[in-house]
């Protein structure tokens, strides 16, 4: 609220700069793009046609990609439900009761992302491949091998993903839940609430902006992501973001491609919206 | 009804508060005053359940409640910037504590909004209290503690983020509520014009200590140590040394001055240390006074107030004194003036003295 108007056109005209190029322009391009028609050998033309979008009522074709789209929705939504399911006790845990190791505990959770995203994704594949000391370990046990095959299938992707986007949801939790202030907890305690009733009455309402912000950060990249289905999965499972990078690069019909992407950016666009018809509370209406 | 004995706390290995002896009678108005520092927010807080003592003991009503949890504990607190839930609005944040004691929704409806009423905050139930003026905030924030009715409030500064016109009008209101709800309110403040206005007793804290509790005209008029006498309102002190002593009745040689009496209610009888007088029991002669400690000075400067004047007089061994005079006459002219030679008299019971402090 304060200093709003020092600066302000200058701020404005750098964030209109940034934003026009990143986002304003590329999504122009895609959304003609969309409309044109594929040349013989890969490439694009400006011949207009709205066939690319008309393909998703083709039977075969349109039911293919609704199921990925399906698909894709779904493990977005699990990874996101996980990732908060996991991260919130974490981020709670390193607010409230982790004292002096607090700072330690937050670099253990950064130090995965020196490693490259692409390494990582592999170090899981090794781990569960069946020589695997995972693998190994559970045989030791007494599980049968051919049973468990967790590699190449969904267990495998949806672990993955788990993994990998925890800490974005771990991140935003904890600089939302660190920023209340103590003295709402204290006042809450001094009012006759005890540590449940504290919890469910100040501290999760008030992380709520977090969650979403959390979940945006999660469920948004989870939607497009194609390399580790591609690697965990085997290319078995077939998600929205595998099915762009073959309309693209395997198939090269691009403009069919540009086509999906529209598609399900009115998907997204269609639940955010519902999404935020149903919010009641002003909290987090900022944080979309 | 609430009492502490032996209470102390420390931190990284630092003693806030020493071991102190603390009460606070039934429907008792009771301020802590001191420095900021001092250790009054500790011994607030520790009365709150929100830190654990070290040592000692904390009754309520003769049950001992050290270490009972915070959210069991009858006693409610108005935090110094009021830790309003940002979330919730201002019928939310009042209904809060009986919402946490599982009372009935109609009958928490009707206590806020009585409350709401009393205050003067009539239709304000559905308000956001981020957007409530500083004095509502401070409102708020004292019915959501009020409407529990525990045995004790407490209050850790809440007007120091307020305006001095709106402090004193909230200061009457305060009083006001704490009377009509008989209610034990314990009252954090370093403006010790708060304290002297608001309180049934005060107790004058200073580097984890208790000073004094008393009265605001005990703590004025009879303080027991040189902190208490300087800390509260203006005292001006001399270096001075016991040369007799009569049972309290003690003779003192002034640094350069001469002899004067003095009665120590304190049993303060030898050595070295200050003879404190305040301001407004000084008075301006140009004539020794027999019956009084009387001794010479010439006027420096004076300053005329309205109310009263401030005569501002230097001592032969150059100390200076400020005397204040009310005035109940209208004086065409006046009477001592600049340069003046004058005598500076007071009674000797209206004088202490004070030891050197034994630190």
């Amino acid at each position: 609220m304060k200093n709003r108007s020092i600066g302000t056109p200058l701020v404005n005209l750098g964030a209109w700069f940034w934003l026009s190029c990143l986002v304003l322009v590329p999504l122009i391009f895609v959304f003609l793009l969309s409309f044109m028609t594929r040349k013989t050998y890969g490439g694009f033309e400006a011949v207009w046609t709205l066939s690319n979008y008309l393909k998703i009522f083709d039977p075969s074709m349109g039911i293919l990609i609704l199921k990925v789209f399906g698909r894709s929705f779904l493990l977005a939504f699990v990874t996101t439900f996980f990732c908060a399911l996991l991260a919130y006790p974490f981020a709670l845990f390193l607010v409230f009761k982790s004292g002096r190791y607090r700072h330690f505990l937050f670099a253990l959770m950064i130090i995965p992302f020196w490693t490259n995203f692409l390494i990582r994704t592999y170090a899981w594949f090794a781990l569960l491949s069946d020589s695997g000391w995972i693998m190994q370990l559970l045989h030791q046990l007494g599980f049968e091998l051919q049973s468990l095959n967790v590699l190449f299938t969904w267990k495998a992707v949806y672990l993955g993903m788990v993994y990998n986007y925890l800490p974005f949801m771990a991140m935003t939790l904890y600089i939302n839940i660190e920023k209340i202030d103590v003295k709402l907890i204290e006042a809450s305690h001094d009012l006759g609430a005890g540590v449940f009733q504290t919890f469910t009455r100040i501290i999760f309402p008030l992380s709520i902006p977090g969650l979403i912000a959390g979940s945006v950060l999660v469920f948004i990249p989870c939607l497009g992501e194609f390399v580790i289905p591609d690697i965990l999965g085997g290319s078995t499972q077939v998600y929205v973001g595998n099915l762009l990078t073959q309309q693209f690069l395997t198939a090269r019909h691009w403009p069919m491609g540009a086509a999906i992407s529209m598609w399900l950016l009115a998907a997204i666009l269609l639940l955010i919206y519902l999404f935020k018809k149903n919010q009641k509370t002003k909290w987090g209406e900022a944080q979309i | 009804m609430l009492e502490t004995n032996g209470l102390s706390k420390s931190f990284d290995g630092q003693r806030i508060l020493q071991p102190t002896k603390f009460d606070a009678q039934k429907g008792e108005f009771v301020s802590v005053l001191g420095p900021s520092g001092c250790g009054k927010t500790t011994l607030l807080r520790l009365i709150a359940g929100l830190e654990t003592p070290d040592s000692g003991r904390i009754c309520l009503d003769g049950e001992d409640i050290t270490h009972t949890p915070s959210h069991l504990r009858d006693v409610h607190t108005v935090f110094q910037k009021y830790a309003l839930f940002p979330h919730m609005n201002v019928f939310d944040n009042v209904a809060y504590g009986p919402r946490c004691a599982k009372q009935g929704e109609a009958e928490i409806k009707k206590s806020v909004l009585e409350l709401l009423s009393m205050v003067g905050l009539e239709n304000y139930e559905n308000r956001e209290v981020q957007r409530l003026s500083g004095g509502e905030q401070q409102r708020v924030a004292l019915i959501r503690a009020l409407i529990n009715q525990p045995k004790l409030i407490l209050l850790d500064e809440p007007m120091a983020a307020l305006d001095a016109k709106l402090r004193l009008q909230l200061q009457s209101e305060l009083v006001a509520i704490q009377r009509k709800f008989k209610t034990t309110f314990i009252y954090v403040t370093h403006d010790q014009q708060e304290a002297l206005n608001m309180s049934d007793r005060v107790a004058i804290m200073n580097k984890g200590n208790i000073e004094q509790i008393g009265t605001p005209l005990e703590v004025y008029e009879y303080p027991k140590n040189y902190f208490v006498a300087n800390f509260v309102g203006t005292i001006h002190c001399l270096d001075a040394s016991v040369i007799r002593s009569e049972g309290v009745s003690l003779t003192l040689k002034i640094e350069g001055m001469g002899e004067v009496l003095c009665e120590s209610k304190i049993g303060e009888t030898s050595g070295e240390g200050r003879m404190c007088v305040r301001p407004e029991k000084l008075s301006l002669t140009t004539r020794k006074v027999a019956q009084k400690n009387s001794i010479p000075a010439t006027v420096k400067n004076q300053t005329y107030l309205g109310t009263h004047t401030l005569t501002e007089v230097v001592l032969t061994n150059g100390a200076h004194l400020t005397v204040f005079q009310q005035n109940s006459e209208r004086k065409s002219r006046k009477e001592i003036l600049v340069g003046d030679q004058v005598f500076v008299s007071w009674s000797k019971e209206h004088c202490h003295f004070f030891g050197e402090p034994t630190l």
